[in-house]
Formats: C-alpha cells, structure tokens, sequence
C-alpha cells in the first residue's frame, strides 16, 4: 500500500500559565510528545484514547490549524512543516477535517449553501452558477434534500447539520480526511447513519481518514488499523481486527475491558480491569513509562526507562517493557 | 418479578412545556413500576422523555413553561412517615401520592427518600462552597445528624466512594477534584441519607470509558451494601445491560417496552429496541459488519405524529400504525410493548417474537 501520510517524532507543546490567576510562571503541556505512525492510501486509521492524550490535537496538526514544535509531517512525498504559507494553502485541499461539535462547526449566520460553498470560493473554483451547482450535487452525496442550500443551520438536526459539516470537508474533492469524534455528539440511532455514510464515502471516493474517537466498539468497526494514545503518547499500533482478541498493552486491555457490551449475559460475566484513579497531568508526566502511575503490572523499572515502541511482528507495535 | 413488593409507581404521569410555539409533549401517559431493593434501566434517545419523567416525579419541572398535567407517582407508605397522607383504601393502599404533598412534605421526600445522580458533575456541584459544605447539607437540613456528626459521616461516604485523603478533601473546592471524582462526590452526596431510591441521571456520559467503568462498579458494589433502589438513565444500552434488572425502553415521551433484562435483548418486542441493538457496533463482534441504521430522525414533540410515534421510522409499519396509537400490551411475564406487530393479523416479522 502507498503511503499516503507520514508522521515522524511529532511534538505538540503549550505553553500554559501555571502560577496561578495573579502569578506568571509558563509551563509546557505536552499535548503530543514524540508520536510516529504512517498512513497507507485508501485505508482507515482509528486513532483512540481518553480525554488529554492528545488524540485530537494530532489531528489539528495534521491539517495544519496547529504548527508542530518538533518533528514532521509528510503528505505525499512533501515536507508540510517546512512548505511556504501558499504552498500549504494549495495542499490543504487535500487535507479536510470533519469536526466533533455540529452545533459548533457551522457558522449560525450562513446559509448552508454558503457554508459549503466557502471553500470553493476561497479558491476561486468555477463560476457562481457552477459552484452552486456543485453545492446541490454535495448536499445529494451526503443525503439531503438539495433544496435546503438556503435554510440556517439552526433549522437542521444534529445528524444532518453533521452531514452538512462532512458536505463542506468534501467540497474541495480532498484526499484525506480527518474526522475528529464526529459522531460523539449524536444520538444512538443517528451514529450508525453516519458511520455508513462515512464508509459509502470511502468506497466512491477513494477517501482516506483518520478517525478519532474514544468510542473503542466504533473505532474497531470502522478502522483498518488502530493506534491507541496514552498522555500524548502512542502506546499500541495494530490492525482492528486482532487488536481486541489479542493486545499487548496494559493501557489497552484496561481500555478495552472498560467498554460495555450490549448483552446481560456476557456484560456480567465479564471480570474488568478497573485501572485505579485518574489521567497524570500532561503539564508534569510521569518519568519513565508514562502509564506506570495506573498500571497493574508496574516495575521498578518502568519509572527509569521510557519503553521504546517495538515490533512485534506484522505491524503489531507496543511501548512497554512486559508486552509479549 | 415480583410486582407486589413495590417502592414506586409512576402512574400516568404527563408532562407538558407550555412554550410560545405551542405545547410540548415531553411525557405522555408514563407508568412505571420499581420494585424494592431493585435496578431499573430507563433506555432513550435525547428527548425521549426520561429525564423529565424523573424530573416529574421530583417535582423539579421548571414551571412555567413546565406543567404535570396528570398522573401519580405513588410512594411506599411505610418509609415515608407521613401517616396524614398515606391512602387507606383502593390498590394504592399504603402509598403516598408524591405529586399531591404540599411543597414541604414534598422537600422531606427529597434526597432524604429519593435523591438524584445528575448527568453532569461539572455543573450540578456549587463552585464557591467547599465539598464538606456541600456533603454535610442534606444530612443536616434533613435532621439526622448535627454538623458535627454530619462532617464526620461525609468522610466516612468519602472515603466509601474511594477518595484518597478524605479528611482534607472535604476542605477543597470543586473545581480541585476531577471529573470522575466530582461524579464520585455527587454519588456520595446521593447516599449521605440513606434514600430508598437514587435516581442516576446519565451518571457517566460526560465521562472517559475508563472512568465509566470505574463509576460503574462503584454504583453496583454500593447498591448491594446500602439497599437502595436505583433508577438508571441511559442513552446507552451496553450500560443498562451490565446493571438493570428491568429495563423501560422510551422514545418520544412514551414507554415503548419493558422487560426483565435478559427478555429486552433476546427477544425485544419491538422494533425500536431491535434498531436501537443493530445499530451500535459490539466490541466482540467478528467481521466487520454494515451497522443497520433506524433511518430518519426522531419527531418533534410540538406536533408529534398522529399513531404510533415510532412509525415514520419504523421499517415494518402498517396502515393502522400511522392512523391510531398502539396500546401498552402484556407479551410475557412482567413483558410489555407497545406494537400493533403482536396483534394475530399482523405479518410476521423476522427476529421478532409475537406474543402467542
């Protein structure tokens, strides 16, 4: 498969006042400390973890609404981090997001049909008539009624004010799409109906996306591959598929067994992995092994070396110094 | 089920919001039974109605726009100690209707004998008092403990509900506790007074899957050692499953099933509940199966549909469904749906298991 996306020791830190409302004393978060994964064309990547593991913050650096303190983004043979301010206009194209919040991501004072239309004509693209066009063939592709280009957001549901936010990312024909949780927000029913869509998408468009949630049983259903994050850091890499029958990483198997499964039967046998108190503060990790502080199978040495991430054959990689 | 050792019967309970473009049907004609020393799963959608059927039953409806048109929510009698309105006579003996106390009969009800979990614990704990303020409250306003003995009993339910250092924690604010131990706080708070019922509101969608799990346990190891009634709102089934011994199914302010646990997900009598287990991937599945959406999105309760409110989106609907409203019916043992697919003339559906 051609690798269509490459991350190398890729650092995200902020810079966060820590000495309180009347004290200046900056501290750096470190969002994403040091994350590698490549992503093949055409395929699905699930990205997974808690709130605070940076999941979201990969994504906005991807596609470039945040620059990276360290490391390197490459998309299609080109260096994104070192390209000019209008090179990287043109590759952003390419790159589109779908975001987490529909009531959030759409501009209450636009007609949807200028919501989508934006894009298009941020780059010029056609003529008035043909854009307009166009926006009625998007909003056909994502399931609505061309007829509402000129209604408000407000007069959508969240499922569809969703669709109009996936009609948007589509607009510019891009590549590769980041879609961060873009079905938290939605009710049950609604979820399955974009999840499908997003699939049906794939297949006619030859889409690739990164999808972040923190949903583990969607993420399965939709990705490929997963790559599971820890406080800003990768801490397994695996396809879907074996992922869930076989992990290696106390993080993951702690994450997996804390998913409910709609069935009485099984859900109460089930013995869980209830990992004990709550996320360290990225501002100040741990030493050595980041997860240490919650792992049920922590050693001495875990808080003295940092656990490199290692191949344990077909692409399965773990950070930890027990896997296997 | 023993369906006559009761805590608690919603009876007929309708809700309406009076708003400026008409009225909402938030309830409608809601009648659940929680037996004692019980876990009822209430499963919905937002805007389903479960939260403000709980909200009824509190008497927290804000009003106006709110008003409970109708209804009783009957209360066993016995825990109560309110010998003036307890009824004499009739099937409702020994119960106290809670929608008919005065105001101050009613502010002894809560949290004393039902207390509420809400959805959200970045909200619902007051941000300029301490914990130990807060904890102490309802013990103290409901007289069955000093401040005293009130301070050290929150410790005790602190530390019960796991939070390190309980002794100095008391003195914090909220805004020093994270999410999973504020929710941990408000669940504390929820016991203090030993109720008969809690009723868990949403308790984890605002938090991580591995905080879920930790909350969750914490809520069943506490049901066993307090014996309290728990009612538990969820939009999530996989949460329900794990807890609930009954399980209320609503959509658009109206019970569509209730069942034991174990009938709901192997043989749902409705459609509905079937959609709503299709449409959600399962951790343990093998392949990677197309997910079986419920299309369409659910009714505006300004103008909900005449018929089943269901059926716009129902796969299977009939003529009848969109003329006329199903009525709850009995399909098993403590079983009820409410689908017109159990009537003998209906066509079979597969997967679906029709009353005999």
């Amino acid at each position: 498969m051609e690798t269509i996306l490459k991350v190398e020791h890729l650092k995200k830190y902020f810079s966060v006042n820590v000495g309180g409302p009347f004290a200046r004393h900056m501290a750096s978060l470190k969002a994403v400390d040091d994350v590698s994964f490549e992503v093949g064309r055409g395929e699905t990547v699930g990205l997974v973890g808690e709130t605070g593991c940076g999941k979201t913050t990969v994504g906005r650096t991807i596609v470039g609404l945040y620059a990276p303190t360290a490391g390197t983004i490459t998309y299609c043979d080109e260096n994104l981090c070192a390209l000019s301010r209008e090179a990287m206009r043109n590759v952003r194209t390419k790159l589109q997001m779908i975001f987490q919040d529909p009531y959030a991501s759409l501009d209450p004072r636009e007609t949807v049909g200028n919501i989508i239309e934006e894009p298009m004509d941020i780059f010029s693209i056609g003529s008035m008539a043909e854009r307009r066009e166009r926006v009625q063939e998007l909003l056909r592709i994502v399931g609505l009624n061309p007829e509402h280009a000129n209604r408000f957001p407000h007069e959508f549901s969240g499922g569809q004010r969703q669709r109009i936010g996936i009609a948007r990312a589509l607009a510019m024909n891009p590549e590769f799409i980041v879609a961060d949780e873009p079905i938290s927000a939605l009710d049950v029913s609604i979820q399955a109906q974009i999840v499908n869509m997003l699939e049906d998408l794939q297949q006619r468009l030859g889409l690739t996306y990164l999808f972040i949630a923190h949903d583990l049983a969607m993420v399965k259903h939709i990705s490929d591959r997963v790559l599971v994050a820890y406080l800003g850091k990768i801490v397994e890499i695996d396809e879907s598929r074996n992922i869930y029958k076989h992990p290696l990483h106390p993080y993951t198997k702690a994450l997996l067994s804390a998913v409910p499964i709609p069935d009485p039967r099984i859900e109460r046998r089930r013995q869980r992995i209830v990992l004990k108190g709550d996320l360290p503060s990225p501002i100040n990790p741990p030493s050595g092994c980041r997860f240490r502080t919650r792992c049920p199978i922590a050693q001495p040495v875990c808080a003295e070396q940092e656990p490199e991430l290692r191949d344990m054959g077909s692409g399965h990689m773990v950070a930890c110094h027990f896997a296997g | 089920m023993d369906e006559t050792n009761l805590l608690m019967r919603i009876d007929g309970v309708t809700t309406n919001f009076h708003t400026y473009a008409g009225i909402v049907h938030a309830v409608d004609d809601m009648t659940i039974t929680v037996p004692k020393d019980s876990v009822v799963g209430i499963v919905g959608e937002s805007g389903s109605g479960k939260s403000v059927t709980m909200m009824s039953v509190m008497r927290l409806i804000p009003s106006p726009p709110g008003r409970i048109e109708s209804g009783h929510v009957w209360f066993d009698g016995a825990t109560l100690n309110m010998a003036d309105y307890v009824q004499q006579e009739g099937p409702n003996r020994g119960m106290v209707d809670l929608l008919s106390l005065p105001p101050e009969e009613m502010m002894k009800v809560r949290g004393r004998h039902v207390s509420m979990i809400f959805q959200d614990p970045m909200v619902s704990l007051n941000p300029v008092l301490t914990i130990g303020l807060q904890m102490t409250e309802s013990m103290v306003a409901h007289g069955i403990a000093d401040n005293e003995e009130a301070w050290k009993r929150a410790i005790e339910m602190l530390a019960l509900v796991s939070i390190p250092n309980p002794e100095e924690r008391m003195r914090d604010y909220p805004h020093q506790y994270s999410g999973g131990m504020r929710q941990r706080v408000m669940i504390a708070m929820a016991l203090s007074c030993s109720p008969e019922l809690v009723i868990a509101d949403e308790p984890t969608t605002s938090l991580d899957v591995t905080v879920q799990a930790q909350i969750l346990e914490l809520m069943k190891e506490l049901k066993t050692k307090l014996k309290s009634s728990v009612i538990i709102i969820s939009h999530d089934l996989s949460i329900v499953a794990g807890m609930a011994d009954k399980v209320v199914v609503m959509y658009a302010g109206r019970v569509l099933e209730e069942a034991d646990v174990y009938d709901l997900y192997e043989k749902p009598g409705h459609p509905y509940t079937m959609g709503l287990m299709k449409s959600v991937p399962r951790l343990d599945a093998d392949d990677r199966e197309r997910l079986v959406p419920i299309e369409g999105s659910p009714p505006d309760l300004l103008a909900p549909p005449a018929g089943c409110k269901f059926a716009p989106r129902c796969q299977y609907a009939m003529e009848i469904c969109c003329k006329q409203e199903p009525p709850l019916i009995t399909i098993g043992d403590g079983h009820r749906a409410r689908c017109f697919l159990h009537h003998p003339a209906a066509p079979a559906v597969p997967g679906f298991v029709k009353v005999e």
